[in-house]
């Protein structure tokens, strides 16, 4: 008989063959000193191991037992917090009892205006609070969009390998008549990118900076992204931005593409067509498109002249200009003002009868149509372009801050939602968090000691609720992920659980609630790690 | 507060049992005292529901095993963490199984305790189940999900390695000398 294997024989040496095998080794093992030498050194080797395994953990130290937090510490908490304002508002207003009228000019804290000032604060962080941090999102969002839109723009002019959406951008700007062979590129981090009103580009220009000013003359395509684009000069080709505000004042012989929170044609001169993407989109009284234009954003405004045919979709949809053939507006209102001039027909798709407004001094050479959208179609945000530009830029901000969030906090990666009790249990902490925190604040806030406490818990308190879909979103994108072969990257599942999220918050009913308990959940696991995590620090 | 200290008498009775384990399974210092930390706050929530039969200590174990591997899967998934049986059994069927040598025991622990830290997690968690979990064939293959000869031949492999390793860390020859002299001397 051949020599059995080494699995066997460890197996054997472990107590773990089944009788029967183990049988035929011992039977074996009597005539053949090689298997009974390497038994014998395998169960010594087994031996060693758990002595040594042992070994390590014999000096380990022995921190603290930390008792999981209760209710009632939470109860208790909040009472002391109460107490300790209590007895701190007590102690002040004794104080100030105690001295004599005569010097009451000497207290710092009788002051009104530093009551008024330390109120000011707290009220400013409660009402205006939300909007700074939409707006700070907002911008985050949009910058993350240039850059991302920049990147391609940049990866496509270095003729690089790069996927289809690049290609798609070339192939605007290529499928469009271009005088430009060749790239010029400039870019500056912080300061503005300025083509001074003397100089002449024959290139197409890539401009990338905080503040794009274009004065002189380019005889190509103008690519411009940053925060403020400004177009004054003259552009043979075709004109593509991105930036926070858009403004074009000059001369454009192709079409231009602009996209931000406000792009503006003002006295502007456009060869061919206008597409503009924004909250407000508008073409000035001075400003002229030769071609078609079309606007897609909250407000799309046209009071100087298109062309041919213009569409307008957004929810004010205003016409003041002339317009020399069609007009096609989409909107909750549409307006004709006396001003305008309209070549073709005008139609309305609004939301209901009466809202298609055509002043009485217009003059409209075609028809007037008011098309009723069906109103649960149209009265829901779901149709407008501007609805689904602030769901990218809010789930780009939001993912942008939560990789950030989660690079700092890499425990925020691990946190999981084993069970319905857990969510239960997040959902209930977050909630009683949302409710007792604005009020512990508040009390501590009546004694001016607590001031400063009351603002930090206020800010931390907008800082928690605004991370919680982060939070909640990377447990649920690592679900949903789970069955990968390989561990995705944490920014993949964050990614993943915010496009699920946003679907899930937009969802027309029950997209409230759902927000609601999202938001409350991931609060309450971020109250709770917290909560866990300072319970470890001060006892430990 | 009597219920908190009869438990802080039991944590500090145990504890280095419990990190000692998380730490073979978990491979790092740090994440083992977090899962020792959590064993012993799970265990504080769930002693209601604990059978007074069992020791406590068996009880925390398996507490902390359970999460411990729960942990691990978390990271990577079951069957890739473990692997083929098929294939492991290839590698597993090298020649030569000299063991470590009865003269390694307690000079070379730290040693032999570096090696299995840098073990692959699929062979250090059967390992440490094994020789510091004290789990037979049976349970490990229950708790991996995975078949009893899986785990021979991981256990198996797991050794090799770390001969391997011990090797390379060690003095080439009194390793060899020890391992190779027994053999030769009772080979026919």
């Amino acid at each position: 008989m051949t020599c059995p294997s080494e699995v066997t024989h460890s197996m054997y040496a472990d107590g773990a063959l089944s009788s029967r095998d183990a049988m035929l080794l011992e039977r074996h093992a009597a005539t053949c000193a090689a298997c009974r030498a390497r038994i014998e050194a395998l169960r010594d080797e087994s031996e060693v191991l758990r002595t040594a395994l042992r070994h390590a953990e014999d000096l380990a130290p022995i921190p603290r037992f930390v008792p999981p937090p209760s209710a009632r510490d939470f109860v208790v908490l909040i009472a002391s917090v109460v107490l300790i304002s209590g007895f701190s508002r007590a102690f002040w207003s004794t104080l100030a009892a105690a001295i004599p009228t005569e010097l009451k000019w000497l207290n710092p804290f009788e002051s009104g205006v530093l009551f008024d000032r330390a109120t000011d604060i707290v009220k400013f962080i409660v009402f205006e609070g939300p909007a700074m941090w939409t707006a700070t999102l907002n911008f985050i969002g949009a910058a993350l969009i240039v850059a991302f839109v920049a990147w391609l723009a940049y990866s496509a002019a270095r003729h690089r390998a790069f996927p289809g959406i690049a290609a798609a951008l070339l192939a605007v700007v290529v499928a469009l008549p271009s005088v430009g062979h060749a790239f010029e590129i400039r870019r500056s981090e912080n300061g503005p990118v300025t083509v001074a009103a003397d100089e002449t580009i024959n290139d197409t220009l890539l401009a990338l900076g905080e503040t794009v000013s274009i004065d002189g003359n380019i005889n190509g395509d103008l690519l411009a992204f940053g925060r403020e684009v400004t177009v004054r000069g003259n552009v043979t080709g075709n004109v593509v931005t991105g930036a926070q505000s858009v403004t074009i004042e000059g001369t454009v012989g192709g079409t231009v593409l602009g996209a931000g929170e406000g792009v503006r044609l003002e006295n502007a001169r456009v060869g061919r067509d206008f597409y503009g993407w924004g909250n407000g989109v508008e073409i000035a009284s001075g400003a002229n498109v030769a071609g078609n234009a079309m606007g897609f954003g909250s407000t799309v405004d046209v009071d100087g002249r298109v062309g041919i045919d213009f569409k307008g979709f957004g929810k004010m949809v205003n016409v003041s200009g002339a317009v020399e053939r069609n007009v096609d507006g989409f909107g909750q209102t549409v307006t004709v003002d006396s001003t305008a001039r309209i070549g073709g027909n005008v139609t309305g798709h609004v939301d209901s009868a009466g809202d298609l407004k055509v002043a009485d001094g217009a003059v409209v050479a075609g028809s007037v149509n008011e098309q009723v959208v069906e109103r649960e179609q149209r009265r829901n945000h779901y149709a407008t372009f501007g609805y689904y530009f602030g769901q990218v830029i809010r789930l780009a901000g939001l993912f942008l801050t939560g990789l950030a969030l989660l690079w700092l906090v890499p425990i925020l990666r691990e946190v999981s939602l084993p069970n319905a009790t857990a969510v239960l249990r997040s959902f209930g902490i977050g909630l009683a968090a949302a409710v007792t925190l604005p009020v512990a604040a508040l009390i501590v806030c009546i004694t001016i000691v607590g001031i400063p406490l009351a603002i930090l818990t206020f800010v931390l308190g907008a800082i928690g609720l605004f991370f919680s879909k982060a939070v909640i979103a990377q447990i649920i994108g690592r679900g949903v992920l789970r069955n990968r072969p390989t561990p995705p990257h944490y920014a993949a599942t964050l990614f993943v659980g915010l496009v699920i999220v946003i679907v899930a918050i937009n969802l027309p009913w029950i997209g409230g609630l759902a927000n609601l308990i999202l938001t409350l959940t991931g609060f309450g696991i971020i109250v709770s790690l917290i909560y866990a995590h300072m319970n470890r620090d001060a006892t430990a | 507060m009597t219920e908190v200290a009869a438990f802080a008498e039991l944590y500090a009775a145990h504890y280095r049992q419990v990190r000692g384990l998380c730490r073979q399974l978990l491979g790092s210092t740090e994440r083992a005292e977090d899962a020792a930390q959590e064993s012993f706050v799970r265990a504080f929530r769930a002693q209601a529901s604990r059978d007074p039969a069992q020791p406590f200590i068996a009880w925390i174990m398996r507490i902390a095993r359970n999460h411990c591997l729960d942990l691990l899967r978390r990271r990577s998934r079951e069957r890739a963490l473990f692997g083929d049986e098929e294939v492991e059994t290839v590698a597993a069927e090298a020649p030569g199984a000299d063991g470590l040598g009865k003269a390694l025991s307690t000079e070379r622990a730290a040693e032999v305790n570096a090696a299995v830290a840098k073990l692959p997690e699929r062979y250090r968690v059967p390992l440490a189940l094994a020789y510091f979990g004290d789990q037979d064939y049976d349970e490990i293959a229950a708790s991996l999900g995975i078949t009893r000869n899986h785990v021979g031949v991981l256990l198996c492999r797991a050794k090799q390695m770390l001969r391997q390793a011990l090797v390379d860390v060690n003095d080439h020859a009194t390793l060899r000398v020890v391992g190779g002299r027994d053999l030769e001397e009772e080979t026919p």
